[in-house]
């Protein structure tokens, strides 16, 4: 993306599969699983990319003290993903919708 | 004749289309016309059988009347105001002049709508795909598709489409209307 600013010739061009797979690597990190098992959809929403994630989520041991909400977990999932693509890419995500397909109740001492 | 005005001329000579076909086509029908009628006279004159139809013959079939002579009538009607249209539209060509003292400059309008989406999508930052320009003789159209997450600042195209077109200053005058379409393509 070149601005009128920047006088250099020539352009970058992002492929829509290369931002694809930014988003699901991103996606992968936030819902702390492995890139393959997630699905990204990426469509535009009126000028802005909307971002859909299907992907299995990574839960703490249930009854564990630091245990967050599935919900919760979701919420912050979207936000870290929305801000994270804007901050990779430096394109703006109007919407992230993600679907959970399956939950992987997991110690996550070994991981952190 | 002092050489403006002659650019002048020039300029508008390419910028129009000339009535030569039609003419050269209408007089060769006059003239194949007087031809033969001539050929009918003098064959009337000497006596002889006519060709297809006799003077005579033909005064005769024109005050009758038959069934084909109203058609006829509408024919040549029809023929006339086709005439007179070829000789009144303007003729236009898709060009613009440019002015310039030294020279007869003419543009076509294909290149300038290739100048004006470059310029468009260079200040809104689009890629080349995504700009679409058409140019008529008063406006230039110019659609940008922007790329998902990257939104486009119409403003910016707009300025730029009209500092290239006020600086061509082209004839007759050009008007840019730079469109951001409000749905963008994933990727570019």
């Amino acid at each position: 993306m070149g601005t009128a600013s920047q006088k250099i010739a020539g352009q970058t061009s992002v492929s829509a599969r290369a931002l694809s797979r930014v988003v699901t690597a991103i996606a992968a990190d936030e819902l702390r699983v492995e890139p393959r098992d997630v699905a990204v959809r990426l469509t535009d929403d009126r000028g802005l990319l909307a971002v859909s994630v299907a992907a299995p989520l990574r839960l703490t041991r249930l009854g564990s003290p630091d245990a967050v909400p599935l919900v919760q977990r979701c919420e912050s999932a979207r936000v870290g993903i929305r801000n994270r693509t804007a901050d990779v890419t430096g394109s703006q995500v109007r919407t992230v919708a993600i679907r959970v397909t399956r939950a992987r109740i997991l110690a996550e001492s070994r991981v952190r | 004749m002092n050489e403006t005005t002659l650019y002048r001329r020039i300029a508008r000579r390419e910028t129009h289309q000339s009535r030569s076909t039609a003419s050269v086509v209408v007089l060769a029908l006059v003239s194949i016309g007087a031809v033969y009628v001539g050929i009918e006279v003098v064959l009337a004159l000497l006596g002889r059988p006519p060709l297809l139809v006799s003077p005579a013959q033909a005064v005769v079939a024109f005050g009758s009347k038959a069934a084909w002579l109203p058609w006829a009538g509408l024919g040549a009607i029809v023929f006339g105001l086709i005439l007179v249209l070829v000789a009144i539209v303007p003729a236009r060509r898709a060009r613009h002049a440019l002015p310039n003292e030294r020279m007869a400059i003419v543009v076509d309008d294909r290149a300038l709508a290739g100048a004006l989406a470059t310029e468009a999508r260079l200040a809104a930052g689009v890629p080349k795909n995504r700009v679409r320009a058409s140019v008529s003789r008063s406006r230039g159209l110019v659609s940008l598709t922007p790329s998902s997450g990257y939104p486009v600042s119409q403003g910016d195209a707009q300025e730029a489409a009209d500092r290239l077109l006020a600086a061509l200053a082209v004839s007759p005058r050009l008007r840019a209307r730079v469109s951001v379409s409000e749905n963008a393509v994933v990727g570019s």
